[in-house]
This record gives structure tokens, sequence and C-alpha cells, in this order.
């Protein structure tokens, strides 16, 4: 069963046990604990849809901007999965938000720090940030209007310019910056990782039998072309040669 | 597994030992149960110091801040009918059931009985005032504003006590 084992894919970040010890010192413990409930929870979110979908979870971490999971799928999979999966985080923090309002009063402290919290870790995440939600639902679009070599490309940049510019907001917030800085670490490995990210998208297509709705024609043999959510169809030489005699070539002529 | 189970039951073992022996030391030693009482029970960790060094030099502790706008604040100044000392600090007359807004912003760093004055409500910010007498509204370590609802005064008496760094110090110009 999938969920026996995960407590031991659960890691923790450690800039979150110094933020902890921070909170203690200052008094603040409260507000850390009602932010990482939050966070716990919307990550449960996205976990939860996941296995609805069957996929198989690699990783959990959580970090102070929130959670990042890392699930063992394929790059192939249909534009409502992955939205469901994304938006799984954000009904969880609905339906959290509901509990509150029917449960506790609105005049605590507890309520307040939870709305607030509430709020803000989900405009957070949904910032097009790599690995931020938003940068999940933007990358579902540009798949839908683009080839996926560049889609996954304008991803990168796009977070690389928010980063900056988020960064020159708060510089004077050492937390944020942070923050800012693990973002930009799980960015750098992503962007180191676009050529293999882009085989792999390639080798599924070669190797499996996946059915789309849509046709994408692609004139001459240029694989970046190759969009995602779509069959891919090549017109070379007045002929239409299919993804998997594209790729045979590019595979068996690869060494 | 088993190798698992014995290594914990050699920490538990190893715990119990470490408690008994400490509840034995501090049994039948008095001047040992003062000193805990004054320095482990009573003092705090001085929050607000911390957090306002912090706060100046790197910016907020907690990563989305916090909008002070949100919180409810229904009172600039505290009124009441009459003034008299009262042992370390002052007693207030007020309307009956006085609900009673917050003179300072800080933490809440203490609600119980204190002798002699009731039910309190310590609330530690850039200095220390304790408000007796008081059904609380707040929890422990919640943060407070000026001016936010701390709860009813049990009565019609108010006792306040403002200290800095355990130092009594004048109330006039906090009302």
């Amino acid at each position: 069963m999938i969920i026996k084992n995960i407590y031991k894919k659960i890691h923790v970040n450690p800039m979150i046990y110094v933020l902890g010890i921070l909170s203690v010192v200052t008094g603040l413990f409260k507000a850390f604990l009602i932010m990482y409930l939050i966070v716990f929870i919307h990550e449960l979110g996205h976990i939860t849809m996941a296995l609805i979908f069957k996929y198989n979870i690699n990783k959990i971490t959580i970090y102070p901007f929130g959670g990042y999971t890392i699930f063992d799928v394929d790059i192939n999979k249909n534009s409502f999965e992955e939205f469901m999966v994304f938006f799984g985080g954000i009904l969880f923090q609905i339906i959290l938000s509901v509990i509150f309002k029917i449960y506790v009063d609105n005049s605590t402290y507890l309520y307040r720090t939870f709305s607030i919290y509430n709020t803000n870790i989900l405009l957070f995440n949904l910032l097009p940030i790599i690995p931020l939600d938003g940068s999940k639902v933007l990358n579902i679009l540009f798949n839908k209007m683009l080839p996926f070599k560049i889609s996954h490309k304008l991803s990168i940049y796009i977070s690389y310019i928010l980063i900056i510019v988020v960064f020159i907001i708060n510089y004077k917030n050492l937390n944020m910056c942070m923050i800012l800085f693990l973002i930009l670490n799980i960015l750098v490995e992503e962007h180191k990782n676009h050529i293999y990210i882009f085989n792999k998208f390639l080798v599924e297509r070669y190797i499996k039998d996946i059915k789309f709705k849509k046709n994408n024609f692609i004139i001459g043999n240029t694989v970046k072309n190759m969009k995602k959510y779509m069959k891919n169809i090549f017109i070379i030489d007045n002929m239409y040669i299919s993804e998997k005699e594209v790729l045979e070539d590019r595979f068996n002529n690869f060494y | 597994m088993n190798t698992k189970i014995k290594i914990f039951l050699v920490k538990l073992i190893i715990i119990v030992l470490l408690f008994f022996s400490i509840i034995m030391t501090i049994r039948d030693n008095n001047s040992m149960k003062l000193w805990l009482k004054e320095n482990v029970f009573t003092n705090n960790i001085s929050f607000t110091k911390i957090q306002d060094i912090y706060v100046k030099y790197f910016g907020n502790i907690m990563p989305f801040n916090k909008y002070i706008e949100m919180v409810p604040v229904f009172s600039e100044k505290l009124e009441y009918i009459d003034l008299e000392t009262y042992k370390e600090g002052i007693k207030l007359k007020v309307t009956s059931n006085y609900l009673l807004p917050s003179i300072n912003s800080g933490i809440v760093v203490f609600i119980g009985e204190k002798e002699d004055y009731g039910n309190t409500i310590i609330v530690e910010g850039e200095e220390t005032i304790w408000y007796s007498n008081v059904n609380s509204n707040v929890k422990l370590y919640d943060e407070v504003k000026k001016g936010e609802f701390l709860g009813e005064v049990n009565g019609e008496d108010l006792y306040l006590v403002f200290k800095k760094e355990g130092n009594i110090i004048d109330y006039k110009k906090y009302l």
C-alpha cells in the first residue's frame, strides 16, 4: 500500500527547524505552528489527489514556503489530471478555512492568524515560480499552445525573473531571502535537468502507446517542436511520418 | 527490529531513572525548590526583546507578513472612573464588567491567579503590564496589539501593574 511507507518519504528542510527555534525564542511559536499546519494540509491535498490518480510518491519535502512533492509518474499525462493534482492543495486549504469558520471563534488570535496565513500561503504558492504550484498551471497552459521543450524553458526563465522581482521587493527580510534561496536551488536543479526531462518526454512516447485526442502537425523532423497532450505527426518529404518512426531514428542513431 | 526495540527500552529506562533521581534530590531540599520556583517557573525568556532585536536587523520573522489592520481595535484609551494606588500598581474603578482594551502591544505570557490581585493577564511588550481581576478572552502566548480586546473586568475593580525589565515604572504615561 502506498500509504504504509509514506512516513519514510517525508523530509523536512533544516530551515524549518531554524525558523522553529527562532519562533520559540521570540514567543511566536503559535504563529509558527499555525503556518505549518496549513502547509501540511496543503501538501496533503496534493498527495490525496495524486493517490486518486494512482501516482506513486517519490519524496515529500516540507520547506518554509510550502511543501514540494515529487511523483514517480510519466510526463505524458493528460492536463485534467495535472490540473486536479495542482488544485488539490488549494481545495484542502479551502476545506480547512471552512472548518475554521464553523468551529473557531473569529475574535480569537487563532482564527485571525489562521486566515491571514491561509490566504498568504495560497497567494504565494500561486506565483508562477518553479517549484511553486503557480508554475505548474502556467506550464499546463504553455504546453497547450507551445512545444514541450520551449514551454519548459519558458517556465524556467519566467521563474528566474520573478525570483528577482520578489527579491527586490523583499530584500530587507532575511527569512524571505532564505526562502527565495531555497526556491532558487530547486529551480537551478530543474534547469540543469531540462535536457533529461525533455529526453524522458520523448522516451515515454517512443516506448509507450499513448492515446491522444488532438493532432499536431510538424513540418520537417524537428523533434523539438513536439507538443505535449497531442499526437505529433511529422510531414517529411510530403509524407506523414509518425512520432515513433522519427524517434526511432533519434534513439537508434544516438551514439 | 529486535535491536531497535532493545535500544528503545534502554532509552526508556534511562529516562525513568533520570526522572526519579531528580525527584528524589528535590523532594526534601527546600532551597532547591525555592530556586526552581523563582528562576524556572517564574521568569520567562524575554520574548519581546529578542523579537525586537531580530526584527530590527533581519525583518519580520514569519515569512508571510501579518496585516495589523485585520485586528478589531475598538477603543483608544482605557476609561476609568477613579484611581488609587494599590500594592505595586494601581486600582481603577471602572464601569461594571468593563470591556478591557489592551494598553500595550506584546505577547500574553501569563494568565492565571495572582495573590491579592485575582485572575491576571500579563502582556509583555516594550513594557510588561499586569491586568488583574479580568476574565480573559485571550489565550496564553497570543500576540496582542494595543487597543485589542483582552477580556471583561470581573466587577468594577481593575488592578494594573506596570513593569519594565522587572522594575516598577510610572503608570501616568499609559493612562
